[in-house]
């Protein structure tokens, strides 16, 4: 039994922030949970579909995020607790139904979970999701420690439930996917039987509705003068004081400790950052001349208390404030505890203890020229990598320039040596096909470079539909490449509509792509990427139409693919390896680079890395010299 | 509990891939069974493909650290491949710094094409052994051995070298916990044959030649 | 011959010329260069800087004499036809070959004997028709197969991949049914330094060639007026009607041929060879009369396999009226003395003959 279903409360397990998120929705009494999976949020639901049959709860992966938020906001409204878990980009795909659903009001609690991504670890952006609970007026909890992601999540269901609003709780990367200590409550007996009552209209008087979400604001924000997670530590009368949220709040920590400033800097921890507890932030701030905020990414909480310390400057007197404005915080990228310590120093003129710099320096240069640099890659045996190398072909064979618009995925990858440099833009799920769109409109101002957008299955459904359909209304000239591989690769393999399984893994009902495309009327064709020269000739002669054509590159990733089959063997047979020679000049190692084959200096032949081949058998179809086989086949 | 350091900070680094997560959970997890506060960063999200990760592990018996390890201050790093033990010296080794390594190298893309040249395994270790107090290089698969989980091998080796204050028995009950049942036996066993290597030859601390302190 | 360059030249000096004749050479000989219909292109340079692609390539630098040499053994006196033992007429004994094939049917008749004979076992020729009016290069074994690959084609297509194709197989007894480009190719190949397949082939019937269509115009031009899953063959009959015929399920279609020359490959126009200078046999149309192949029989190889075939009473021959013989020559040198202004015109400079290297002689005569 997992950690997620241990009834033990009291004992102190190892938790991911995103599990302890969904352990403290578990002790909240969760019975419905619908999200389109995204780093760093995508562990929460699946965390829940684990534990689901266990507890009752009801799970999908639904095609997109506002979905997954209507889906949840459906649940509550029958008066049941529900959650719905994102990245930050998810955030803006669900703002649509966030502005209208704060004014309707809900039943049940609901709890939407935004994972931000600072530094864009692995994201197209870096936004602060932060500012969508100020612009919704709906309150926002940033746990700071793993702790705090399961406690706050709990509250977070009873707040909701009490104001009649969704709850937005904000996680980082950083927390979401570190493990810590997390203590275990209760599970509670769950009772709740879904009904339908009551009018949730949002406009119906908007104005009127809007003044109540005020109110309700206000109410929000007497619960979280008295919040457990808002707190001081520090000396009784600290003249500086941090004020800090999320995971700033173990940085300052620690970064006061290592400059040995526990008896002269207070920490004024702030877990309800929207609305904020005035009361109990003045209170802790009379006396205070200087104070650092320490948060991740904008000055969200920097702003929220400048305004604060305005309204209150006759209590408060005059505040030196430092953060992001005073530039002693970047407003971006993540924060960590070397930043903190070097905005402490620097305000208060301390000397640090510096690294020697003859030490690093030495250590750099191995680390920059010594050793080679590592760039991630598809996977061995990755179907993108084949499709990337048709596409490759295909537009050089056209010779007309075309290029490649992509969107956020695995396939993200390809605009690097990956994917032979192919994609050239990527914004957000179906920008790629959007763009391409566009770019297929520009005929009449003399643009004849042929447009491929490629989209991932899962973003099919997700986003590229609007965007196939305008493009077939308007006739545009363009070519989706669909890069199907069975699942939602990039965050782990969650299923999508044509994947026929659900977020449990039982069967389920497919929507084939092809029909989909061929119910809009644009031309599709569907292929095995790793028969090459096939779908290189198909993909050049759909590249000579016009109008809008869908070609679907279907090869199941290798990593559902494995779950099933036996795989095969491949080695090298160097007797027949062509190697630097004129005929292969390395094809397989230099130039299409699956980091199964590795070139063996000794022999200077190629050699099969058995360890990591997945015997995909890609590479065997491309090798001029018939040197790549089967171990055990006949020759 | 008391640590003689107070945080204890231990880097995993290796190649996305790896099992690096696996490791880093199950060393985590012994340190909660050793009543400790633990904390497991993970830079380089795991979803990059092939990429460096690396797992930032930091054990405290006072309170949660954050998850990110500052500069300079690890103090044990086991390598699960000999170039990204290296590449994190720079930000995070000091002339105090342990490193336990596996010297099996996974060619980064740009070897494969032959853009790049990967250093000579031996010399990899020389250059660690300059610039830390100590190198133990652990074989943790041999050629052409296949099946047996070299992470957890690796997780024995930092077992069997003491660095850590954890108990085997909560190595173990550590790795029964997180393990699937139809894997366990063959962790178990990569675990103690990690254990063994680490006390046995295998595992020689290489010399160091010039070592600088502060 | 000037050797030394590599897929990265062939891209710049060839490619990127608009000069490539789709004749394959330097296709299936290694993973960088694909051809599809009949683009071809380096899907990304090797690195290489020296090798098979450049060197084979019949729109490299080519000499002539140097060629002559490696294939007749001496040099050429006859400098509008090139080296070559007999010239007679010739046509299909098999009525029914006769009239599947267009004109004389001389060829089909020869793979037909030679494979059938043993003399080879595998032949790579043209299908004329491959879907959508493009044709494509096959390897026939059995000599029933042949029957679709008769009929005239104006889109070259990469015959020499497909060769490449069968010899990395292994096929090492083949005879080749190819326009000039690709016999030139082909001999290159033979000629080269490096190691090549092409050795294989044993027997190369050349076709005559004035120009051939670049298929994504001409099927674009030509989509327009019909379906062309629905054209059946395309003929362009004798002077002085000027038309091509393009005969579909829906009946005829005639077009106009100074259209259809617009779409000519722009590297016919430099093309030095009418009648396949490098081939065994080569063999063509006799203006003016129906049922009847010119008929140029140019190495001792050639000569041989002609006895044989005549013992064998699979073609009639018949002697070449003088008068025909000068009207041929006439118009191989009008061919040559155009691709040399050409290529003058091209290189702006009167010594720059791009990809050929001609002799004082030949010089002379055509510059
Ligand atoms: S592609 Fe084939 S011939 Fe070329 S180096 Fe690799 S194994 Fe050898
Ligand atoms: S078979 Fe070849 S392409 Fe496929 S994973 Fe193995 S090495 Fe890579
Ligand atoms: S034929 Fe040789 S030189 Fe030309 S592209 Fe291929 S490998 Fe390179
Ligand atoms: S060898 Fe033939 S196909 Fe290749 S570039 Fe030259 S003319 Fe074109």
């Amino acid at each position: 039994m997992g950690t997620l279903e241990l009834d033990k409360p009291g004992k102190t397990v190892l938790m991911m922030g995103d599990e302890a998120i969904a352990r403290g929705a578990i002790e909240a009494g969760v019975d419905f949970c619908a999200s389109y999976p995204g780093t760093p949020a995508t562990e929460v639901p699946e965390s829940l579909a684990r534990v689901s049959e266990h507890f009752g709860i009801y799970a999908e992966w639904s095609t997109n995020e506002i979905v997954a938020f209507e889906a949840a906001t459906a649940a509550s409204l029958a008066g049941l607790r529900a959650l719905v878990a994102m990245k930050q980009n998810g955030v803006n795909v669900c703002a649509d139904f966030l502005m209208t659903v704060n004014l309707a009001g809900i039943n049940g609690g609901l709890v939407l979970v935004a994972g931000d991504d600072p530094s864009a670890i692995s994201s197209s952006n870096e936004q602060d999701s932060r500012s969508y609970a100020r612009y919704a007026d709906l309150p926002l909890l940033e746990p700071a420690d793993f702790q705090e992601a399961k406690d706050m999540t709990k509250w977070a269901f009873e707040l909701s439930e009490k104001l009649g609003l969704p709850c937005i709780l904000r996680s980082v990367t950083r927390l979401s996917h570190s493990r810590g200590n997390v203590k275990l409550g209760v599970l509670p007996e769950k009772t709740r039987k879904a009904k339908f009552e009551g009018v949730y209209i949002s406009g119906a008087f908007a104005a009127a509705q809007h003044a109540a979400l005020h109110q309700k604001l206000e109410q929000a924000r007497e619960e979280f003068e008295t919040s457990p997670f808002n707190f001081y530590v520090g000396p009784k009368k600290a003249k500086f004081v941090i004020v800090t949220s999320g995971t700033g709040w173990l940085y300052s920590r620690e970064a006061v400790a290592a400059l040995g400033l526990e008896a002269k800097v207070g920490i004024l921890k702030i877990g309800t950052t929207w609305p904020l507890p005035e009361k109990f932030i003045v209170d802790h701030l009379k006396n205070v001349a200087e104070i650092l905020i320490a948060e991740e990414v904008d000055p969200f909480l920097e702003q929220n208390i400048k305004i604060l310390l305005a309204e209150q400057a006759k209590t408060l007197g005059p505040i030196e404030v430092y953060g992001s404005k005073s530039g002693h915080r970047p407003a971006y990228g993540e924060m960590n505890q070397d930043k903190v310590v070097q905005a402490l120093a620097s305000i208060r003129g301390l000397q640090l203890k510096a690294r020697d710099e003859k030490y690093i320096e030495q250590a750099k240069e191995l680390a920059l020229t010594y050793i080679p640099p590592r760039m991630p890659t598809f996977c061995t045996g990755c179907p993108h990598r084949a499709s990337l190398w048709a596409i490759k072909s295909a537009l050089k064979l056209d010779g007309r320039d075309g290029f490649v618009t992509g969107d956020i995925g695995c396939y993200a990858i390809g605009a690097g040596p990956a994917g032979y440099f192919q994609i050239k833009t990527i914004h957000c799920m179906g920008g790629g096909i959007g763009l391409a769109n566009g770019f297929g409109k520009l005929d009449r101002f003399a643009f004849n470079q042929p447009v491929i957008a490629v989209c991932g299955d899962s973003t099919f459904y997700h986003a590229a539909i609007p965007a196939l359909i305008n493009a077939q209304v308007h006739n545009s000239n363009v070519l989706m490449v669909v890069l199907d591989n069975g699942g939602t690769a990039m965050t782990g393999f969650q299923p999508h509509p044509g994947s026929g399984f659900d977020a449990l893994g039982r069967s389920a009902p497919t929507v084939e792509i092809e029909n989909i495309c061929r119910g809009i009327g644009v031309e599709v064709r569907v292929r095995d990427p790793f028969e090459i020269s096939q779908a290189v000739q198909e993909l050049y002669d759909m590249l000579q139409e016009d109008g809008p054509r869908v070609m679907v590159f279907r090869r199941r990733c290798f990593r559902i693919e494995a779950k099933e089959k036996l795989q095969k063997k491949y080695y090298v047979d160097q007797t027949r390896c062509i190697g630097d020679d004129c005929g292969c000049a390395r094809f397989c190692s230099r130039v299409f680079n699956c980091p199964g084959i590795i070139w063996d200096q000794e022999a200077q032949k190629a050699k099969i890395d058995e360890v990591v081949c997945t015997g995909c058998g890609v590479c065997a179809t491309l090798c001029p010299g018939g040197a790549i086989k089967v171990r055990g086949a006949a020759s | 509990m008391t640590l003689e350091k107070d945080p204890l900070n231990l880097i995993i680094a290796g190649v996305g891939g790896q099992g690096n997560i696996l490791a880093s959970q199950i060393v985590a997890t012994a340190g909660i069974k050793e009543g400790l506060y633990v904390t497991v960063g993970e830079t380089y999200g795991a979803s990059q493909r092939g990429g460096p990760v690396m797992s930032h592990v930091r054990f405290s018996a006072k309170a949660q650290c954050g998850p990110l390890i500052p500069e300079g201050e690890a103090d044990i790093i086991v390598g699960l491949e000999p170039i990204e033990a290296l590449r994190i010296i720079a930000d995070y080794g000091s002339p105090a710094t342990r490193v336990i390594v596996s010297p099996r190298p996974i060619y980064p893309i740009w070897v494969l094409s032959g853009q790049a040249k990967y250093p000579p395994v031996e010399e990899v270790v020389q250059k660690l052994g300059e610039l830390v107090a100590e190198v133990r290089v652990v074989k943790a698969i041999e050629e052409g051995e296949t099946g047996l989980a070299a992470n957890v091998v690796m997780v024995g080796a930092l077992a069997g070298s003491g660095m850590l204050p954890i108990t085997m028995k909560n190595f173990e009950g550590s790795i029964k916990e997180i393990v699937s049942p139809k894997d366990l036996d063959l962790n178990l066993r990569a675990f103690k044959k990690g254990v063994e290597l680490a006390g046995g030859k295998a595992a020689v601390p290489v010399p160091v030649k010039t070592r600088k302190r502060k | 011959m000037e050797a030394g360059k590599g897929s990265a030249d062939l891209e710049q000096e060839v490619l990127g010329q608009s000069l490539c004749t789709s004749c394959g050479a330097c296709v299936n000989i290694c993973p960088y260069i694909k051809v599809v219909r009949d683009r071809v292109a380096v899907i990304e340079p090797c690195g290489l800087t020296e090798g098979k692609c450049y060197d084979f390539c019949p729109r490299t630098p080519t000499d002539i004499a140097a060629l002559d040499k490696s294939v007749f053994g001496k040099t050429r006196s006859d400098f509008s036809l090139g080296p070559y033992i007999s010239i007679e007429m010739a046509q299909a004994k098999d009525s029914e070959i006769r009239c599947r094939a267009q004109y004389g049917g001389v060829i089909s008749a020869l793979m037909k004997y030679a494979l059938d004979a043993g003399e080879i076992k595998n032949a790579v020729l043209t299908r004329p028709f491959d879907g959508a009016m493009m044709p494509a290069s096959v390897v026939v074994e059995e000599s029933r197969q042949l029957e679709e690959c008769a009929g005239s084609n104006y889109v070259s297509s990469a015959t020499l991949a497909r060769m490449n194709e069968a010899t990395r197989q292994g096929k090492n007894s083949i005879g080749l049914v190819g326009i000039p480009c690709q016999v030139m190719a082909l001999r290159k190949m033979q000629a080269s330094r490096h190691d090549t397949g092409a050795k294989g082939v044993k027997l190369v019937i050349g076709l005559f060639c004035t120009w051939a269509l670049s298929y994504k115009g001409f099927s674009e031009f030509l989509k327009k007026k019909v379906d062309l899953s629905q054209v059946r063959r395309i003929d362009i009959p004798p002077p002085p009607a000027n038309v091509m015929v393009v005969e579909t399920t829906a009946g005829d279609i005639r077009l106009s041929l100074d259209e259809v020359r617009k779409f000519i490959k722009p590297t016919c126009s430099v093309c030095y060879d009418m009648t396949s200078e490098f081939a065994d046999v080569s063999v063509g149309m006799v203006e003016g009369v129906e049922d009847w192949n010119t008929f140029i029989v140019r190495t001792p190889a050639g000569e041989n396999f002609i006895d044989k075939a005549k013992k064998a009473g699979v073609i009639n021959t018949k002697p070449l009226e003088e008068t025909r013989l000068e009207h041929l020559k006439q118009a191989s040198s009008i061919k040559k003395k155009r691709a040399v202004d050409a290529i003058q015109k091209r290189t702006n400079d009167k010594k720059n003959l791009l990809y050929l290297r001609l002799s004082a002689q030949e010089k002379k005569k055509f510059l």
